[in-house]
């Protein structure tokens, strides 16, 4: 009797075991799906706060003050893992700020991939389909992925036309910031002369600027026209041997309280042809009014620069010839990394870095009455050299050139970019310069032509005053001035860090400050120190001369920094890995002791 | 809870007994910190060099390697727990005594997850001091990520108890959680590999890419929270269920 009522609760526990299992798997799946569906409370505890969305994203959705249309063109069924995955990240991110605004932002969902009329929608925002594969199994699958969105705000509309997650917050949120706008920002490119130039060297600075702002060429300036009212930051980019009535626009532009951008170049170094041009810029009694100066020469930074190909020579028997092509440390290119960058600004805080390219300094007057601040800058081994010497690419000429300025223990730090602020004095306080004239300035270009040709010093061109009202000291400006132009032209020098720096300082002038922000959320640099270089240095291998070393000296202190250095890693491995151990040990043992002591506390 | 801690207290001092924490402190402080410093990640989507070779103050790499670890770390500490009571038949003396299954299961588990997080704290805090000497660490990263790992450890170590209550050997236990432990790491790698919905699903399931997603980079979500919640809580109840039905058998 008591067997079967054993059988019978045995019986009974089972099927509990089974209904317990199906509602644990139940519990299991419904909990996760709620969780993903309602629960997207995150904080991100990282200093570089790259995973949480940003206080700034959440703010501008939180102070929509009217409905903002957000039209997802997503495609619909997915066939590639990966991107199933980043499309629900997007949608996740997307439902984070729906979720911040309060019901003032609406998410409505087409598929070009499954509808006709989507596509032609899509077509005509300029959304694409980015064609993608992957291998799945042993066959390769293709599909055309649309992920892009329009944004539609009070009758205005932005486009994203494709984006991943890992750059959709600045991408949506720059688009945003168009649309809150009423007016478009105006951005004036002053190239060259002033006059139009035949080949923009700057279409991939303007381009990464229309997509926000409204860019226009700002010409005739010369001829007496003034730069537009519309324009909030011109951007004048290598100037070169520009007209007095330009540079007094661009001076009453400053005064009426404006900003600008100036990229200066003093040089224009050209290795392939092994040609260097030197020129005027034609702003001096404008960056004097500031209290700066251009540098004669161009920047050497001995700790700190990129590096370039090169050949090296070979000496045979007294014959130069050319060896292999090696890479080499170029210093006449700077490479501006985080202990160059200002670290109050928004600007550059969190830049990556920056690469400049025969860059000139900028020398700042102690007179100066504009508030100055160094936005990059050298490292304290550079010094002003001879443009000539940008010709130097042979890798034993740049390391004696190197060891010698070493031994000469006189470089400094050097300004690279600088942000000036306040009020000035107008150089053309005593008249304006009149308007171009054909005539005249046929004839100075004619004495100037002769004047270099037989060496003597350039001229000074006859300005001829008009009787216009000239403002002085009016209102406060910002101007950040770049002692290089070619870090921002077209090609490989517009790297990415420099495309950041520039979008930054363009915001940043253009009172864009979010998107400065959202753009700088980016890893820093966590460089671990260079226990080599502490070594070499320790050892003295870099203010060694030539004439008082050999070569057998110098591999022979090279191998003892070295040793050294390798020695001190495995110092910082074993430190690591012992104290482990013996922490482990000892914590264990002090356990296990008390275990035994508490009665009944060892039952094994 | 008396109980619980009863049973804590004795699956512990047998740990701390036994050659089985000397040898695992051994083998994961010295190969985690090999594997940081001379290694990195070699494989998958983020490949990152060796600390030396990359030459950043950061732990990601030192994270990134957790949970192949815990696949192999969890299963060989709890591999005897169920298996070995049951082929030296201590089970039965332990499930006559006056106390709940869910109490034994609890203190088992809570003696294996404490002794696995205490592990990972020894590992990573010195190796993230040495590296703070040498470099701007985020400590913020750290202990997310050490936030994280004692999630991943819970539920790490709930599926080593579980497949331990499912066979005799000690051995076959420890082959079997790993494999499903190394199976659900590798989830990440096939996300590539499947359909879409697949993948999605893949990706959800595996605890290793909710460690590596959140509390590796630092983040604290609550999302994984749940998941590793919902996990631990079926794995332990599963656990229950089978130690019970041991009981009503014997």
């Amino acid at each position: 009797m008591s067997m079967r009522r054993g059988e019978a609760g045995y019986r009974s526990w089972v099927r509990n075991a089974w209904i317990s299992v199906g509602l644990l798997a139940s519990i299991v799946f419904l909990g996760n799906r709620l969780a993903r569906r309602h629960s997207g409370w995150r904080v991100d505890l990282s200093e570089d706060q790259l995973y949480a969305p940003s206080e700034i994203g959440l703010g501008m959705v939180d102070s929509l003050q009217d409905v903002l249309l957000v039209k997802v063109y997503f495609t619909g069924e997915v066939k590639l893992g990966s991107v199933q995955i980043a499309k629900r990240r997007l949608i996740d991110q997307l439902d984070e700020l729906v979720s911040a605004s309060a019901g003032r932002m609406s998410l409505q969902f087409a598929d070009p991939n499954g509808s006709s009329e989507a596509r032609v929608e899509a077509d005509r925002l300029g959304i694409p389909s980015v064609e993608l594969s992957a291998m799945q199994g042993t066959s390769e699958v293709t599909q055309e992925i649309f992920l892009g969105m329009a944004l539609y705000y009070r009758g205005r509309e932005a486009v994203v036309p494709f984006v991943l997650p890992q750059y959709f917050e600045y991408a949506f949120l720059s688009e945003l910031r168009r649309v809150l706008r009423d007016q478009p920002v105006g951005i004036g490119f002053l190239v060259g002369d002033g006059r139009g130039v035949a080949e923009d060297p700057f279409l991939e600075a303007r381009a990464l600027l229309a997509r926000r702002y409204d860019c226009k060429d700002v010409l005739d300036l010369e001829r007496g026209e003034s730069i537009p009212e519309d324009v909030r930051v011109l951007i004048v980019a290598d100037p070169t041997e520009l007209h007095p009535r330009v540079v007094f626009a661009v001076d009453q532009f400053l005064q009426a309280g404006g900003r600008a951008l100036l990229l200066l170049d003093r040089y224009e170094v050209d290795l392939t042809r092994g040609a260097m041009n030197g020129f005027d810029t034609g702003l001096g009694d404008l960056l004097r009014a500031w209290g700066i100066r251009l540098s004669e020469g161009l920047v050497w930074d001995q700790e700190r620069s990129n590096t370039i190909s090169t050949v090296e020579s070979v000496d045979a028997g007294g014959r130069s010839l050319r060896g292999q092509g090696v890479r080499v440390q170029y210093p006449f290119w700077p490479h501006v990394d985080q202990r160059g960058l200002d670290d109050t600004l928004p600007v550059t805080r969190r830049l990556p870095g920056a690469d400049l390219f025969w860059a000139s300094a900028l020398e700042v007057e102690s007179s100066t009455q504009m508030e100055s601040i160094q936005l990059l800058r050298t490292s304290e081994l550079s010094w002003i050299l001879p443009p000539e010497e940008a010709f130097r690419l042979d890798p034993k000429q740049l390391n004696a050139r190197g060891v010698a300025l070493l031994a000469a223990g006189d470089g400094q730090e050097r300004n690279l970019a600088l942000s000036l602020y306040g009020s000035y004095e107008s150089p053309f306080a005593e008249g304006a310069p009149a308007v171009l004239d054909e005539y005249e300035e046929v004839l100075y270009a004619q004495a100037r032509a002769q004047a270099l040709a037989e060496g003597r010093e350039v001229p000074e061109r006859e300005l001829a005053r008009t009787s216009e009202d000239v403002a002085s000291l009016l209102g406060e400006t910002q101007v950040v001035v770049v002692g290089d132009a070619d870090w921002a032209r077209d090609g490989k020098f517009f790297t990415d860090r420099n495309k950041m720096f520039f979008e930054n300082i363009v915001d940043w002038l253009a009172l864009e400050d979010e998107l400065v922000s959202l753009r700088s959320r980016v890893a820093r640099e966590r460089n671990i120190v260079d226990l080599l270089a502490q070594e070499r240095e320790e050892l003295g291998l870099f203010s060694l001369s030539l004439e008082e070393s050999d070569d057998a000296t110098i591999s022979g202190l090279e191998e003892t920094a070295r040793r050294r250095a390798t020695r001190r890693r495995w110092t910082w491995m074993l430190a690591a890995t012992a104290s482990s151990l013996v922490l482990g040990a000892v914590v264990g043992a002090l356990v296990r002791g008390a275990m035994l002591r508490v009665p009944g506390g060892r039952l094994s | 809870m008396r109980a619980t801690l009863a049973i804590l207290r004795r699956e512990l001092g047998g740990y701390l007994d036994s050659a089985v924490f000397w040898v695992a402190l051994f083998l994961f402080v010295s190969l985690l910190h090999a594997v940081f410093f001379f290694i990195g990640i070699p494989v998958g989507e983020v490949r990152l060099p060796s600390f030396w070779a990359g030459r950043v103050a950061s732990m990601d790499s030192a994270f990134a390697w957790l949970p192949l670890f815990y696949s192999l770390l969890a299963p060989a500490l709890t591999m005897g727990s169920w298996a070995s009571e049951r082929r030296s038949g201590t089970d039965e003396i332990l499930l006559t005594q006056p106390l709940r299954t869910r109490d034994a299961v609890l203190g088992k588990f809570l003696a294996a997850w404490v002794l696995l997080v205490f592990l990972t704290a020894v590992a990573v805090g010195p190796l993230a001091w040495v590296v703070s000497q040498l470099g701007p660490l985020d400590w913020g990263t750290v202990w997310g990520g050490l936030f994280g790992a004692t999630m991943l450890a819970a539920v790490c170590v709930s599926v080593g108890l579980l497949t331990s209550s499912l066979v005799r050997e000690d051995l076959v236990a420890f082959l079997l959680a790993s494999v499903v432990l190394i199976g659900l790491w590798s989830l990440g790698f096939l996300v590539r590999l499947l359909p879409a919905p697949l993948a999605e699903a893949a990706w959800y399931a595996s605890p290793a890419l909710h460690f590596l997603e959140s509390g590796a980079r630092g983040v604290f979500d609550a999302r994984d929270v749940v998941y590793h919640g919902l996990f631990l809580f079926a794995a332990l109840i599963l656990n229950t269920l089978l130690v019970g039905a041991r009981r009503w058998r014997s």
